[in-house]
């Protein structure tokens, strides 16, 4: 095992998969793949340090700023922000928008897929990275946190779900409002969870096996805690995973087919930023 | 002076890449290489290369244009800048 970890190198499994991104990107664009898709890809690319002034990137950003608002879909809303925050002269726009999420807030003070839909942790967590990205104070988003923990706390109880967890602890690192006990159970929760290949599924031991973008997920999950030897560990295990699963193109086993490269791509840049 | 179409750029903490899909290839430069390539974006001429870097590192001109111009041939040995 630890042979093998030596043998990677997560900066060029990196470098890979920006590449295959911008690649599909172009691809996404030319057969006119749904929007969501392709802002969620852009996003990611800006957050890996992608120029913002491509020429592949106008069009997406254009169609940012007018899907925002004609849209019930918080997805939709949450990927449109993202891109704008990279945006000079954008502020209002964003602020507007920031608003109109607010609104769709359930009385439970989560946020759904769309106005009108239950609380779910998956959008929950996006939303708290989309916030913090746009400086919301603390203080905006407390019971929003609070329906987080309140919701995991029984989803563990009945089993719970790698992404989930994987969202829980990735919120955290965004708004450290969760207590100190629950992230510990949720990082324990996650630890247990790994497959022993090293890999993570939507739960532990499913028929499916490990599965890319919940690796990624998890992994990028995890590298917030790496004060944690056993998280040390998981991570390294993660990674041999990785490089041990990656087809010649550099893709993945997944659809849809950027899922993967985009998770794995943004774990590979919170690790290698914490290493530096 | 014009990069090619299909060349792309990826600024990563410590690194340059200049990604391109026509060769499959990635190239990775220094911060030299990065001013280079973003002053040739900006559509700066040879000249004004010079005097920023110049001022950046206060090397002698004549040795940096030698550099500037010899970047710039290996960019276009490769197809990334017309």
């Amino acid at each position: 095992m630890a042979l093998l970890l030596e043998n990677t190198n997560p900066s060029k499994i990196l470098d890979t998969q920006i590449f295959l991104l911008i690649k599909l990107l172009r691809k996404m664009q030319l057969v006119e793949i749904e929007y969501s898709r392709i802002s969620e890809l852009a996003s990611a690319l800006l957050i890996l340090g992608f120029d913002i002034d491509d020429d592949y990137l106008k069009p997406v950003l254009e169609q940012a700023k007018l899907q925002v608002s004609k849209t019930s879909s918080t997805a939709a809303i949450i990927s449109s922000l993202n891109l704008l925050s990279f945006l000079p002269n954008q502020k209002k726009i964003v602020a507007d928008n920031i608003n109109l999420i607010l609104k769709y807030k359930n009385k439970d003070g989560g946020y759904g897929r769309f106005y009108g839909d239950r609380s779910r942790i998956p959008v929950c967590w996006r939303i708290l990275e989309c916030f913090k990205r746009n400086n919301i104070e603390d203080s905006t988003v407390r019971d929003f946190v609070k329906w987080m923990e309140d919701e995991w706390t029984r989803d563990m109880s009945r089993g719970g779900l790698s992404y989930k967890c994987s969202g829980i602890l990735i919120a955290n690192s965004y708004y450290p409002l969760f207590s100190r006990e629950f992230i510990e159970r949720s990082l324990n929760w996650l630890l247990d969870d790994q497959n022993s290949d090293g890999g993570w599924s939507a739960k532990k031991d499913s028929p499916v096996g490990s599965v890319p973008s919940y690796t990624g997920l998890a992994l990028r999950a995890l590298t917030n805690y790496q004060n944690d030897l056993r998280v040390k560990k998981a991570i390294d295990a993660g990674i041999v995973w990785l490089n041990s699963n990656m087809l010649n193109s550099g893709l993945w086993k997944e659809h849809p087919i950027e899922k993967a490269c985009i998770e794995i791509s943004l774990f590979l840049d919170s690790y290698l930023k914490c290493k530096t | 002076m014009e990069f090619s179409k299909t060349v792309k750029f990826v600024s990563r903490p410590g690194r340059f890449l200049i990604y391109f899909s026509d060769e499959g290839s990635i190239f990775e430069t220094n911060d030299v290489g990065k001013y280079i390539v973003l002053a040739l974006k900006a559509n700066k001429s040879i000249e004004e290369i010079v005097n920023g870097l110049n001022k950046e590192t206060n090397a002698d001109k004549n040795r940096i244009k030698a550099d500037v111009e010899q970047f710039i041939t290996l960019l276009k040995s490769k197809g990334i800048l017309k």
